[in-house]
């Protein structure tokens, strides 16, 4: 059921949006334990003043990444979001004014954004786009369900081209309270981002990269993990060692697929570059793709005719996924 | 071929179970009433579930030491119903999966947590923000269920358990489930009371939908899921087939739809051509209606241009509930499926006088023998999101 990433656009921490920086060599890095996006110049991806304004971090991010991806794009039949946590920013704002002002005068502005669909409306709304609407919330699996749809809906043929993307974001109190749970106790380091997707069924240029396929596993024991990789892979007819690169997301360290990880000639860690947030598989579906587009790891290292990456991603030990790309 | 409605289950300020619901629709009772249970500054009649969250644990003989939030409990309530019902087992063998949608989540746990956090110099409890996100009751209720073969939640607002639905069809056609439950999930809270106390759109009195005198709407808390299954599994029929669908965007402001309802217009209409089915095919609507100025004004112009003079029976349900926003769409859709199966339409029996210019009115009194054969629900959200079911008899 495969279907094309026709376009991609990242907003990460890193020299991604727009730019060709990453890939040479420079990567930045996490300080005070958070890796902070390196975010467009907004005033060129969000033409009207107000508009702009009025919008958060987190939509003014996701906003920017969707709508450069659908730039240029033959229609857009259908914007499917995804976010863990959504507005958050905007969440606490007007939680905060309900508490501080006992309930009492309050602004709605806050409360509008914070709903986990308004960057996929505002997308919609600046676009005039009155085509199928969805937003995904769910912890580590939004994503890829988000994903899910997508695909599905292309192959039925119910759309030719989807823009689907996913956006999370750092805020002060959302880090000390994963502090306080111990989320960074193992080196890891928060995270956040905008990775925006256009999906088709067919290719618009040759070295389109194939989203081939998707899949999310519930509250699965390491042990039966290397089960659920290797149904993955025979399901796609595929052996390991067909397999040239691993882009690996783990919340614990000590686990990154076991057999699967040292049968891979080439593993990356990819929550180095993006963080540790709900929806980072989409970043690292982004690098899984121009890793292959290129033939090269971040890291410069050439790739001799790399035809797959898999992504496997754990968050928190409870939602696992596996996402299989090809050139 | 197709995708049938093999259990429902529901929870509401119209009660506790489908047993409990349909009586109050039957009895035009209300649940709509002065807040009980959630202590807010805000005096709005609001549609409570009637038990606390210790009697709803109880209830549910939930251990405890499980931190539950409310959302949890209410969904629980309803998802076990709606399984019970259905007869499918988790563990025989049928992929089974769960597909929620909430707009608030675990919000009420969060609200204690912030409090404590600002006004008590950073001594939240963290068990209580760990349940803050969409995800939190839609893995508790799959694993207090035994579900763990495909778990998702939907957030698009008062939309989101109507588009959840149309996933879990997806999901079955493509057979990558058995069987979905599927609903949607919310809890009153400080948050969302504040919001839309906030954007004066709340009515102090009984919500009024589709009244020149409509003020605003109540809001509600609630959960509901459906059992959906392919038709060739199942062997005794079932109530009802899911036969069509439709959502689209209004594109046209984040929190209000356009005047001359595009998108509601494309959401039923998109629906009806998924069914295979003509306006004239429909018998009854239950409208979003919330009893705001701008919904029910927008829902019904886009009514009259669809149905022409011909718009079907229909009604709003909220004037029972109160608005469940993420929990509605699912609500409404055990609602639908409850008129089809006892073939009557559940008034809005507080209606006066039609809205001026739209010259609508709703079914006032209970209607038996109603003669459904295909019943329209719709759900409209922030955003712009907008979607339309129709539950059609076997």
């Amino acid at each position: 059921m495969a279907c094309f990433i026709t376009n991609k656009i990242s907003v990460s921490p890193q020299q991604t949006f727009l730019s060709d920086s990453f890939f040479s060599g420079s990567a930045n890095v996490a300080e005070e334990r958070k890796l902070r996006a390196v975010e467009p110049n907004y005033k060129e991806t969000i033409a009207e003043a107000g508009l702009r304004r009025r919008m958060s971090r987190i939509v003014k991010m996701g906003v920017s990444a969707g709508l450069a991806c659908a730039n240029g794009a033959d229609g857009v039949d259908a914007i499917i979001t995804a976010t863990g946590l959504g507005c958050l920013a905007d969440t606490e704002k007007f939680l905060d004014s309900v508490v501080r002002n006992d309930e009492s005068l309050l602004n709605p502005t806050a409360f509008i954004q914070s709903t986990f669909n308004t960057i996929g409306a505002q997308i919609a709304l600046i676009l005039k786009n009155s085509s199928y609407n969805v937003t995904y919330a769910h912890r580590g699996f939004s994503f890829e369900s988000a994903l899910l749809d997508a695909m599905l809906r292309i192959e039925d043929g119910d759309a030719r081209n989807v823009l689907v993307g996913a956006m999370d974001e750092i805020t002060d109190l959302s880090f000390a309270v994963m502090e306080r749970l111990g989320f960074w106790r193992n080196g890891a380091v928060m995270g956040e981002g905008a990775n925006f997707f256009l999906l088709s069924g067919s290719k618009s240029s040759a070295d389109d990269v194939a989203l081939v396929d998707v899949a999310t596993f519930m509250n699965r024991k390491e042990e039966a993990f290397d089960k659920c990789v290797q149904g993955f892979l025979s399901r796609n007819n595929l052996e390991i060692s067909q397999i040239d690169v691993l882009l690996y997301g783990s919340s614990d360290k000590s686990y990154c697929l076991g057999g699967v990880c040292s049968a891979v000639s080439e593993a990356v860690d990819y929550k180095k570059y993006c963080g540790e947030f709900p929806t980072a598989s989409s970043f690292a579906v982004w690098l899984g793709a121009e890793v292959l587009k290129r033939g090269a790891l971040p890291c410069g290292k050439t790739l001799d005719g790399a035809k797959r990456v898999l992504v496997y991603t754990d968050y928190q030990s409870v939602n696992r996924s596996l996402i299989l790309l090809e050139i | 071929m197709g995708t049938v409605v093999t259990g429902i289950g529901v929870v509401s300020a119209a009660g506790l179970n489908v047993d409990e619901n349909l009586r109050s629709l039957r009895c035009c009772r209300s649940g709509v009433a002065k807040a009980r249970i959630l202590q807010t500054r805000h005096d709005v009649p609001l549609g409570e579930v009637a038990l606390s969250n210790d009697e709803l644990r109880s209830l549910l003989g939930v251990p405890e030491k499980e931190r539950f939030s409310r959302a949890s409990l209410l969904g629980l309530l309803a998802a076990r119903e709606a399984l019970r019902d259905s007869g499918v087992s988790v563990d025989g063998g049928a992929r089974v999966g769960l597909v929620s949608a909430t707009s608030a989540g675990g919000m009420d746990r969060s609200e204690f947590f912030y409090k404590d956090e600002v006004t008590k110099c950073n001594s939240g409890r963290l068990r209580d923000v760990v349940l803050h996100d969409c995800g939190d009751s839609s893995e508790t209720v799959a694993r207090f269920l035994g579900i763990s073969d495909f778990v998702t939640t939907i957030s698009t607002a008062c939309s989101s358990s109507a588009n959840a639905v149309i996933l879990a069809d997806r999901l079955l056609r493509h057979n990558k489930l058995d069987a979905v439950l599927v609903g949607g999930i919310d809890p009153l809270c400080k948050f969302t009371v504040n919001g839309f106390s906030s954007l004066m759109i709340l009515d102090r009195e009984l919500c009024r939908p589709f009244d020149q005198s409509r003020a605003g709407l109540n809001l509600g808390e609630g959960a509901a899921f459906l059992v959906l299954q392919r038709k060739e599994d199942v062997e005794s029929g079932g109530y009802c087939r899911l036969s069509g669908f439709a959502n689209a965007n209004d594109a046209y402001h984040q929190t209000a739809i356009s005047h001359d309802g595009i998108g509601p217009f494309l959401a039923m209409e998109g629906a009806l051509k998924s069914a295979g089915l003509h306006p004239s095919d429909i018998d009854y609507v239950n409208v979003h209606g919330t009893g705001t100025e701008n919904n029910d004004w927008s829902e019904g112009f886009a009514m009259k241009r669809l149905f022409g003079d011909c718009v079907p029976m229909f009604s709003s349900t909220k004037v029972y509930t109160g608005h469940t926003l993420g929990a509605c769409g699912a609500i409404e859709a055990v609602y639908s499926v409850l008129s089809l199966v006892n073939d009557m339409v559940f008034p809005t029996f507080n209606f006066k006088n039609a809205i001026e210019g739209l010259e609508l009115e709703p079914v006032v009194a209970l209607r038996e023998n109603a003669g459904l054969k295909n019943v329209m629900s719709n759900s409209f959200g922030f955003g712009g999101n907008v979607s339309s079911l129709i539950f059609s008899k076997m």
